[in-house]
């Protein structure tokens, strides 16, 4: 490899990696401080980041009331709810960070990096299949958790935004697979006399 | 792999070295090294014709099909 190049995969892994970071102190700020100061204007502010309207709408409460009602079941709820959302983006940062290490050592079509592709796809999978409706239902239980029985529910949808992150998960997969192909084609091509 | 490389045995017979053979055939030692520890996943036939012509031999003398070994895998 030339040094041209080299330092190319220098720069891509220094931006990934401060990238990466960056994200990932974001995310853990994220999760954590709506649900642990909740009447702080941060805290209200982070939460109506989040897309919430629509389980505001259902439930009739106003984001405001729910921040001054809020209980501590309701804050574990919520904050569970918050780390199942934020899952797969915090293990797709780590993977994120792992395939930056390697191109530092030169790993760029190698097959470390495919399986970390094809880890990455698996995780949107899971994570828009599995995590995002949890965090929907956890959501739901804990805006309607303190309302009177009968009035207390939990839901979840599957819509746009989970067949989106299927089909680039998908994509992702066949990414990682194609570089496996692609690795062990090289590797037959390095080991033909 | 069932395929037996038995190049080091023809270079004992022909009194040759690997590294002289790489240099006739135009490869480089450690390629050869590859094919005769049989760690090779392919082999060109320009190369085999190549160790074929300069040691003298038929590809049959340099290769060997074992069943046994196949059995294993």
């Amino acid at each position: 490899m030339n040094k041209n190049n080299y330092n190319q995969l220098l720069l891509i892994n220094k931006i990934m990696c401060v990238v990466s970071y960056l994200f990932l102190i974001a995310l853990i700020f994220m999760i954590t401080i709506p649900w642990l100061c909740p009447q702080s204007e941060i805290g209200k502010f982070l939460l109506s980041l989040q897309d919430f309207s629509a389980v505001m709408d259902r439930t009739h409460n106003n984001i405001n009331d729910f921040m001054l009602s809020i209980t501590p079941i309701s804050r574990i709820l919520g904050l569970i709810g918050s780390m199942f959302a934020s899952l797969p983006l915090l293990l797709a940062t780590i993977i994120m960070i792992k395939i930056s290490g390697n191109y530092k050592k030169y790993q760029v079509f190698d097959i470390k990096n495919a399986i970390l592709y094809s880890r990455l796809g698996y995780v949107y999978l899971v994570g828009a299949l599995l995590l995002l409706p949890l965090y929907e239902i956890f959501f739901y239980a804990a805006v309607t958790i303190n309302n009177p029985h009968g009035q207390r529910f939990i839901a979840f949808s599957i819509g746009i935004e989970n067949i989106t992150a299927v089909f680039f998960a998908i994509a992702l997969v066949t990414i990682g697979q194609v570089m496996k192909l692609g690795y062990k084609i090289s590797e037959e091509q390095q080991l033909t006399i | 792999m069932s395929i037996i490389i038995e190049l080091d045995v023809m270079l004992a017979k022909r009194k040759m070295k690997l590294q002289d053979l790489a240099r006739d055939v135009g490869i480089t030692s450690a390629n050869l090294s590859i094919l005769k520890n049989g760690k090779a996943k392919a082999i060109r036939l320009e190369t085999l014709d190549a160790i074929c012509r300069i040691l003298d031999c038929q590809p049959g003398d340099i290769l060997r099909f074992s069943l046994e070994r196949s059995n294993l895998e």
